[in-house]
């Protein structure tokens, strides 16, 4: 599945790099995601924004050459989170996380979360829809 | 950073201990709800629901004594405690003094069924509750001072109110019906509200507050909210709005919503609609934990028939209201969208 996916990133990050047309302000849309083709990245968390309308979650993957680079990983916001059982520090900077979701259609470093899986295999819903 | 981290683990060693026939000892019935109409793609399963801890402490007590339950779970949509507690949030504690040996059932129901644990209090020298016959006995739905339903609490509507009738564009309106392009960033993302029913079908929670003379909807998606007196008339002289104008008259024990003064920038079952938008819902409080809800959608410009929704509210007395503050940290896109050609 890694490779699947990092095949198809490569290709669709060269294309994204060409350039966008910048739009007001915006928060989620599942259409930018491909919902079809789940993908798992694994990588040290970097950055957290608990916020609303989406908490997200930066961490450096680890990449099937070898490298890494800052993904990003859109979750639902505190409200609904906290009644899946989360707090604002059940991942922490620093913290080894596994995530699936759907990536960017646009071959961006980023995803919708659906499950995030701690280093004890506990796994965590992140998404209304699963 | 250890004493901030999320305690699973350590719940979970630790009710794997106590509680592993009552953890894994579990009907799997709780068939996984399908995507919502418009889901433009498949719903990953999700992980399922779990019970991290559930004990009594101290186990064991004297008549008159009291112990407490402590309980966490996660991934859940709904917790319950029986006997005694009905609806609970995703953890807590409760302090009870059983007058005789209860042995209590959390249950949790999620993504992939439903999952128990049970803790009991043993009080010394008692006879153990028939907790079967002790079970919260369904409770009448509440009324208020005029005889009319109580419709008050929190409830989720979400996956659970679906289309009953789908839309159906009259001749010549099939240019209302929304194309979802990748560009498109769709309703909300420019963190403007859904309308109605689109509020109701959030997967957040809702609360009304009714009082005799009107009821109050406070939506937790966008914390929006409406007014809607019983018992008026629209006013003559509307501003074309994202959520309406609403009024309410009751039919017999259903509260009848009726909408109107609609913008044109809201969706209905992935149309656009003109101002001549009119909506009427139907509340019935059908057990005290039900709101049956039933929505009506016409639109004369662009339906050739009514669309209708209809599910259920869930009353949710565990949970509260939060804040939703959409453009606190509303992204820019850009790199999202598809590349420019």
């Amino acid at each position: 599945m890694f490779n699947t996916m990092f095949r198809r990133a490569s290709l669709l990050a060269a294309a994204a790099c060409l350039g966008a047309a910048v739009p007001a302000l915006a928060h989620h849309s599942i259409a930018l995601y491909d919902t079809d083709h789940l993908t798992t990245l694994k990588g040290k968390v970097t950055r957290i924004e608990w916020t609303s309308p989406h908490v997200f979650v930066y961490f450096d993957a680890k990449e099937a050459d070898g490298g890494q680079a800052e993904w990003s990983m859109e979750l639902d916001p505190p409200v609904l989170l906290r009644r899946y059982g989360w707090s604002k520090d059940t991942v922490v900077v620093g913290d080894e996380i596994s995530c699936t979701g759907a990536p960017a259609k646009s071959g961006a470093k980023a995803m919708r979360g659906a499950i995030v899986e701690l280093p004890d295999g506990t796994q965590l819903r992140v998404w209304s829809r699963v | 950073m250890e004493g901030r981290r999320f305690k699973l683990s350590r719940f979970i060693t630790k009710s794997l201990q106590a509680f592993v026939p009552a953890i894994f000892a579990t009907a799997a019935s709780h068939a996984q709800a399908p995507p919502p109409a418009g889901f433009p793609g498949k719903a990953p399963a999700g992980p399922p629901a779990e019970i991290a801890r559930f004990e009594a402490a101290p186990a064991v007590i004297k008549p008159g004594e009291s112990a407490t339950l402590h309980w966490e779970a996660r991934n859940a949509y709904s917790l319950t405690i029986e006997p005694a507690l009905g609806a609970v949030a995703t953890r807590g504690n409760r302090t009870l003094a059983p007058a005789a040996t209860t042995t209590y059932t959390l249950t949790v129901t999620g993504s992939g069924g439903t999952k128990t644990a049970t803790a009991t209090v043993t009080v010394a020298g008692t006879q153990p509750v028939d907790t079967a016959a002790a079970a919260s006995a369904d409770r009448p739905v509440p009324r208020m001072p005029d005889g009319k339903p109580d419709l008050s609490g929190v409830y989720l509507g979400g996956r659970d109110i679906r289309l009953a009738a789908p839309a159906v564009p009259k001749a010549g309106a099939d240019g209302f019906r929304v194309v979802v392009r990748e560009e498109d960033l769709g309703q909300g993302a420019q963190c403007l509200p859904s309308g109605v029913p689109g509020a109701t079908l959030a997967p957040y929670p809702l609360q009304i507050v009714a009082k005799p003379d009107l009821v109050v909807i406070l939506y937790e998606a966008f914390n929006i909210f409406r007014i809607v007196p019983i018992g008026r008339d629209h006013s003559e002289d509307l501003d074309a709005t994202w959520l309406g104008n609403s009024v309410a008259h009751w039919d017999g024990d259903t509260l009848v919503v009726d909408v109107v003064g609609f913008n044109d920038k809201t969706l209905v079952a992935g149309f656009r609609h003109t101002e001549q938008l009119h909506v009427v819902e139907r509340y019935r409080r059908t057990t005290y934990d039900t709101i049956a809800y039933e929505a009506t959608v016409e639109d004369p410009n662009v339906f050739a028939a009514p669309v209708k929704y209809a599910g259920n509210l869930a009353l949710h007395p565990e949970w509260e209201i939060g804040e939703y503050v959409c453009a606190e940290n509303a992204k820019d896109y850009a790199e999202l969208l598809p590349a420019q050609k």
